[in-house]
């Protein structure tokens, strides 16, 4: 068991910069558009996303070290087509009431959207996505046939990665800028479109 | 003559010595690399007379705005001339073919640039199918770029873009315009910076210039891929779309550069790398009467209300001089980091006048804007001649 | 002090007229260079390789820390 987690590690390290690409279009919108001043605020983001990511990350593993075999069949495809639709909207949504609030719809639904803490609920959608070094990752977990181990090797493979999304932190304060959040908003907006399409043309093939 | 005194005028004798001064330089670079070619050499001189007319006009009249827009709609106009045939001379199409991705020789537009930046650098390769040193690849660009970043920072927007000029071209066809920008959301002008992040992003992820594939309004006059799937006709729709759009009807209706102002994520790039120039569009407040005359009618809503206040155009500004031409108090100048305002009443004599912020930039960005254009104008103007005299804007 | 001042802004603005006149003068000189293969040699220094295309499908052939 323990020889595996250096593997993790490794797997994770040498990853991590596409981690970093692929979260990127995600995090980067919830770290510039609102202005938050305290420091704890500026990291809440971030936490609440990487949250999201681990619990999304242990789930996963667990299942795929139980039932020894993820990726492939039909059913992970369309997780992931769902969840990046899942995604797509709630970037959309994100993105409309944070950069156009004074919309109807936007004062209909900004409570809700307070209530399930966007980036959190985003962290956990990217985790159960199937990003190419995640799909390395479960490759392996799935000769494991452990949960308990599935759920180690991520929680390590996590942790690696998480190296790299530190930087964004730093976006947050950027934030001060109100151009910088208008541009935050509207990104959001337009990676939930991208997403939308994406996630409809995984679902359709 | 004008009928009043604009800030960017000058006396005629200061006129005459810059115009001379320009044609002099203008002869030297464009004419000098045509020596072997007499047609060509000939195309050229008819533009160096243009070119020489437009520069004495903005600098006599100071109707900066107004002249600089007829060279470069000219410049567009000549560059889709002398562009699409060359490429139907070249492969039988505008259609861009697998064998010319596998060549590698599809030819880089400065649009690209952002995109194939990160990849360049993390992998060493370039994700465009061009090659590093063909007339149009890579390094050539890159160096053209370098340029325009250090002589026009923005301003390569509205003297030195071929794309932006087509789109200059149609906000300047009506005389009125038709849909008032009144009610206009501001937050939108936000949109091209917020899809260079996700563009650049994109890009590195899918390791494909995606703007090219899914967006860019100017394949329409350039070059595309033949849609031969579904997915190959939403791009093509999509690109069509916003062409038509952006570039042709929105620019028509309200007189403004919507594709350049509110999409073109070059721009955002260019209006963000493009402040190392030194020069910026500043308003004197003393003199601004905030009637917001240059806010209704700036091309790239690159002023707001709250710029105004603050004294000086956004950072996406490219210095095409339409505020100016258009502010009745004279209150808007081309203005050098750091530099106090100028003072318009004061004449400033022969010396004064040359060694104004005002009259440098504009001579160097005609220049290198001029220089730019001076082969694909050139060589549509030629085409014009072929197609009266052999009926075919086909040279060979 | 107000002195000092004065004479740092009075040298900061001839900096900038200098250096305006400077990008004039280099236009030139920039399209002479252009032509003078400068490119090349300052490219070739550069280490950017050509991507190199599938036959395919036109993907660029580029080695991925994953395989897919
Ligand atoms: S905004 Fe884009 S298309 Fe318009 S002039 Fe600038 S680079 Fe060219
Ligand atoms: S602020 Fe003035 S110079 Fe700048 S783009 Fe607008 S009209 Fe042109």
């Amino acid at each position: 068991m323990i020889e595996i987690l250096p593997r993790a590690l490794f797997l994770g390290l040498s990853t991590g910069i596409f981690c970093l690409g692929t979260c990127a279009p995600v995090m980067a919108p919830f770290m510039l558009s609102e202005e938050r001043s305290a420091y704890s605020e500026k990291v809440k983001p971030f936490l609440l996303f990487t949250a999201g990511r681990f619990l999304a990350y242990v789930l996963i593993g667990a299942l795929a070290g139980w039932t020894g075999g993820l990726a492939g069949n039909a059913l992970t495809r369309n997780l992931a087509g769902i969840s990046l639709l899942l995604l797509a909207m709630l970037m959309v949504i994100y993105g409309l009431t944070t950069g156009f609030p004074q919309l109807r719809f936007c004062r209909m639904i900004s409570p809700y959207l307070g209530r399930i803490r966007a980036p959190f609920a985003a962290g956990i959608l990217m985790g159960v996505n199937l990003c190419p070094p995640f799909l390395i990752a479960a490759a392996d977990v799935f000769v494991m046939g452990s949960a308990f181990n599935g759920a180690a090797f991520f929680m390590v493979f996590f942790a690696a990665t998480t190296v790299f999304l530190v930087p964004f932190i730093f976006l947050g304060y950027l934030s001060y800028l109100p151009a910088v959040r208008a541009v935050g908003r509207l990104s959001s907006l337009i990676v939930g479109a991208i997403y939308f399409f994406i996630g409809l043309n995984s679902l359709a093939s | 003559m004008p009928e009043k005194t604009l800030i960017n005028s000058h006396s005629r004798k200061t006129s005459v010595f810059l115009t001379a001064l320009m044609a002099f330089l203008l002869a030297f670079l464009i004419l000098g690399g045509n020596r072997d070619n007499p047609r060509m050499m000939a195309a050229g001189a008819v533009y160096l007379v243009f070119l020489t007319v437009i520069t004495y006009l903005i600098f006599r009249t100071g109707m900066v705005g107004k002249y600089r827009s007829i060279f470069f709609a000219t410049y567009a106009v000549g560059f889709s001339l002398s562009f699409i045939p060359m490429l139907i001379e070249t492969r039988g199409s505008m259609f861009l073919s697998g064998e010319e991705i596998l060549s590698l020789s599809a030819p880089l537009c400065h649009l690209t640039l952002p995109m194939i930046a990160i990849p360049a650098v993390v992998y060493g390769f370039l994700i465009f199918p061009t090659k590093l040193f063909s007339e149009m690849g890579f390094f050539p660009m890159l160096y053209l770029w370098l340029g325009a970043t250090l002589f026009l920072g923005r301003g390569w927007c509205s003297w030195g873009c071929f794309y932006g000029g087509v789109d200059e071209f149609f906000s300047k066809l009506l005389p009125k315009k038709i849909v008032s920008s009144k009610n206009f959301n501001y937050t939108l002008r936000f949109f091209p910076y917020a899809f260079l992040l996700v563009i650049v992003l994109w890009a590195f992820i899918a390791l494909e210039p995606v703007y090219c594939t899914w967006f860019c309004p100017f394949k329409a006059i350039t070059e595309f891929i033949k849609p031969t799937n579904w997915l190959m006709w939403v791009q093509t729709g999509i690109f069509v779309s916003i062409f038509l759009g952006l570039v042709v009807v929105l620019p028509l209706l309200m007189k403004r550069r919507t594709q350049c102002g509110l999409f073109c994520p070059f721009g955002a790039f260019q209006a963000v790398i493009g402040q190392v120039n030194p020069y910026r569009v500043k308003i004197d407040g003393e003199k601004c009467t905030k009637c917001n005359t240059c806010v209704q009618q700036c091309p790239t809503f690159s002023l707001t209300e709250e710029a105004v206040s603050k004294g000086k155009s956004c950072i996406s500004c490219t210095r095409c001089g339409k505020c100016m031409d258009v502010c009745p108090r004279g209150a808007i100048q081309y203005s050098l980091i750091g530099v106090p305002l100028r003072n318009s009443e004061k004449g400033g004599g022969f010396f004064g006048e040359v060694f104004r912020p005002d009259t440098l930039f504009i001579f160097g960005a005609l220049l290198f804007g001029g220089v730019l254009s001076s082969g694909m104008v050139s060589t549509s103007l030629l085409r014009i001649t072929n197609l009266a005299v052999n009926g075919s804007f086909l040279l060979k | 002090m107000a002195d000092i001042k004065g004479i740092f802004r009075r040298l900061g603005v001839k900096f900038m007229y200098l250096l305006a006149l400077t990008l004039v003068f280099l236009v030139p000189v920039f399209y002479m260079m252009f032509k003078s293969g400068i490119i090349e040699t300052i490219g070739k220094k550069i280490p950017i390789k050509e991507g190199t295309f599938v036959e395919a499908d036109g993907e660029i052939k580029i080695k991925r820390p994953e395989s897919r």
